[in-house]
């Protein structure tokens, strides 16, 4: 889009306020809301913020911890440069368009540690193999009748799911249409945005929802997915409601974001997981990729569970994967396989929280699979039992927030493919949340959700 | 994570930040030969508690091991109230019960302190080559010490200078505490860049958790 054609598309919509997006390490949203005036005078680098956008925790500390050649020596600016094809309308606020950012310093070359950046770079190196990628995210999250004011100031108490069933179900239609006009406004509005999507459901914990989003691009697909958050956020407040996409909000089911993803030839366009030909139809390029996936799964475990209330969800038959296991159609494990069918052929990765970032998630899963094919890594072996109540063994994946960190930092093939400065920095981060976890007020005796993790987590994650 | 001087120190697995700090300040202090006689001579299991939120462990001292875990264990005599950041007035529970025990834990956790040069000379000889250390660091002591012991000059270029104490300096250089809280208490002030603040932080956060020697 070029200079005159960006302001015919301003004139013919009506905006006159775009709202910057960019989403920083933990996955909160960042930006401005810029003048239409402002945003066009500061492209194409886009405008400023301090480094802390990308250099701070969710409480809004700077990371004290750990450096990175790239920060700026003293809270100096970096830039939010907008991807004008990501430019739509908000379609509520009529004169508000939205634009997606990443961030860059004053030169305008992308930050390490910007999160979208770490995935396109990720999926540059996939094409470089000679593959793309379609992906899609399901989301998870709980609905509560009270709004995020009442909830706080009952201080996290008062909590009431928008439920027919007290405890728990799942595709339950009375739950469905308890939350129908609430999600009957998010879907509209997430139509307006170019957001297709093709479900909605009650899930098995109370007051619980998913959505799921049509396949697509995995930079478009993890766009959909935090602009998807913010709109059930802006839904939710307006309607008076709450929305939380904390892991484990509380006893019952926890909160995933389970991640499809399949690859196709760059070339020709067609899927290369399915092969009639190979044993179970999976081709040589599924398993290696796998492998991958698998072998790095206990220090990816640190991206996909980012928070320490992430941790929670883990437990034996609460369905979350507790071990480096993977199995065609088995929902137990911590990767299922579909390759029953040459369209649908893909693997569906199972340990996510809800609470991760959905750009630095989906990199992690693609440096793993990226590491299988460059190392013709061969995969343990399928998994056909139920991979839940096992006896302890080294495929139990990491249960904390610590163990994940030290996971993470041990892993070789993630450090190769990642980057070793942003695996460091991550890893020191989480080190600083576990810290701060322990420091500033939550029991760690206890095993209920906290008060810090609500505050925390509840309405900012 | 083994210790010398015939007693050893163990922590639980996966342990907490405090269980961390404690472990790596017995492993600090035991290369003191004074300290690590009065450690080998103690037995006993008691509790320390913050006063400022939730955070508890349990030491425990037998056979020449030193175990710490989180929380407050059944088999801990006493429980040691305090303020971990400035632990000046603790409250003991049990302290009449077990007077002796009390005693001997007061002298167990009565940790030796470096001199502040030495602190600052060591803490520079093991991490001036860590990645984004500045150049050099000037230090100015303000206790009441003579002209030649007032300042130290680490590496060149002094990239950043620090004034303070002598207890302050050395609690900070020997990894007692993370750089950054010590500017914030106003416990040692300096002029240095962001950066450094950062950096300096960073590998006095590993050393006071022991991951850093």
């Amino acid at each position: 889009m070029n200079d005159k054609e960006l302001l015919d598309w301003l004139d013919r919509h009506h905006v006159d306020v775009v709202r910057s997006h960019a989403t920083s390490l933990d996955g909160p949203g960042i930006g401005k809301h810029l003048h239409r005036s402002k945003f066009c005078s500061c492209l194409p680098g886009g405008h400023a913020v301090s480094d802390m956008a990308l250099t701070m925790d969710l409480n809004g500390y700077p990371h004290m911890t750990v450096w990175h050649a790239q920060r700026e020596p003293n809270l100096g600016d970096i830039f939010l440069k907008p991807d004008l094809a990501t430019l739509i309308t908000d379609g509520t606020d009529k004169n508000l368009g939205h634009c997606i950012c990443d961030f860059t310093n004053a030169a305008g070359q992308a930050l390490d540690l910007c999160p979208r950046s770490t995935l396109k770079k990720m999926v540059s190196k996939v094409s470089d193999l000679g593959y793309t990628i379609k992906a899609t995210y399901e989301l998870e999250f709980f609905v509560y009748k009270e709004s995020y004011d009442e909830i706080r100031d009952s201080k996290y108490k008062r909590l009431t799911p928008i439920s027919a069933s007290t405890k728990g179900g799942i595709y339950n239609l009375r739950n469905t249409y308890l939350v129908a006009p609430f999600m009957n406004e998010v879907t509209r509005r997430i139509k307006w945005k170019g957001i297709n999507w093709e479900a909605w459901s009650d899930e098995a914990g109370v007051g619980q929802v998913e959505l799921n989003l049509e396949p697509v691009d995995p930079i478009t697909a993890a766009d959909n997915v935090v602009r998807t958050k913010q709109v059930l956020y802006e839904v939710a407040r307006d309607m008076n409601m709450a929305v939380t996409f904390m892991a484990k909000p509380h006893v019952g089911y926890g909160s995933g974001m389970h991640i499809h993803h399949s690859l196709s030839d760059l070339r020709s366009g067609e899927p290369v997981f399915y092969d009639k030909n190979a044993v179970s139809n999976r081709s040589v390029i599924m398993m290696q990729w796998l492998a991958g996936i698998v072998a790095t799964l206990p220090g990816a475990v640190s991206y996909l569970c980012p928070t320490v209330n992430s941790f929670r969800r883990f437990s034996q038959y609460a369905a979350v994967p507790l071990t480096s296991t993977w199995g065609e159609e088995n929902k137990s494990t911590a990767l299922r396989l579909i390759s029953r069918s040459r369209n649908i052929a893909r693997i569906e990765h199972r340990v996510g929280a809800a609470d991760l970032n959905p750009y630095l998630a989906m990199a992690t899963i693609l440096a793993g699979g990226i590491a299988g094919l460059k190392h013709e890594l061969k995969p343990t072996e399928e998994f056909t039992k139920l991979a839940w109540g096992l006896p302890p063994s080294a495929a139990d994946l990491p249960t904390t927030i610590s163990q994940a960190a030290k996971c993470l930092k041990n892993d070789e093939l993630l450090r190769e493919i990642l980057g070793s400065g942003n695996v460091e920095y991550w890893v020191k981060t989480r080190e600083a949340e576990w810290l701060a976890f322990h420091t500033e007020g939550a029991d760690a005796t206890s095993h209920k959700v906290s008060t810090w993790e609500f505050e925390r987590y509840f309405e900012i994650i | 994570m083994s210790a010398p001087a015939g007693i050893e120190v163990s922590t639980e697995t996966d342990p907490t930040p405090l269980v961390k700090i404690f472990a790596a300040r017995f492993t600090r202090a035991l290369k003191e030969p004074g300290y690590a006689r009065i450690a080998r001579s103690f037995t006993g299991s008691f509790a320390l508690q913050s006063t400022k939120n939730p955070q508890s462990i349990t030491i425990d001292v037998r056979d020449g091991i030193i175990s710490i875990c989180h929380g407050i264990q059944p088999g801990a005599k006493i429980t040691i109230h305090l303020d971990f950041d400035e632990p000046v007035n603790a409250r003991v529970d049990g302290l009449f019960r077990h007077p002796l025990l009390s005693m001997k834990v007061s002298r167990f956790l009565d940790f030796p302190t470096m001199a502040w040069t030495d602190a600052a000379r060591q803490f520079w000889e093991k991490n001036q080559d860590y990645p984004d250390m500045p150049k050099g660091i000037k230090i100015h002591c303000t206790s009441n010490l003579s002209d030649d012991e007032q300042e130290i000059l680490l590496g060149e270029d002094q990239q950043v200078s620090i004034t303070g104490t002598a207890d302050n300096i050395s609690e900070a250089f020997s990894g007692n505490t993370v750089f950054v809280q010590s500017f914030v208490t106003g416990k040692l002030t300096g002029i240095s860049s962001f950066e450094h603040v950062v950096v300096l932080s960073d590998v006095t956060f590993q050393m006071l958790l022991g991951d850093r020697k």
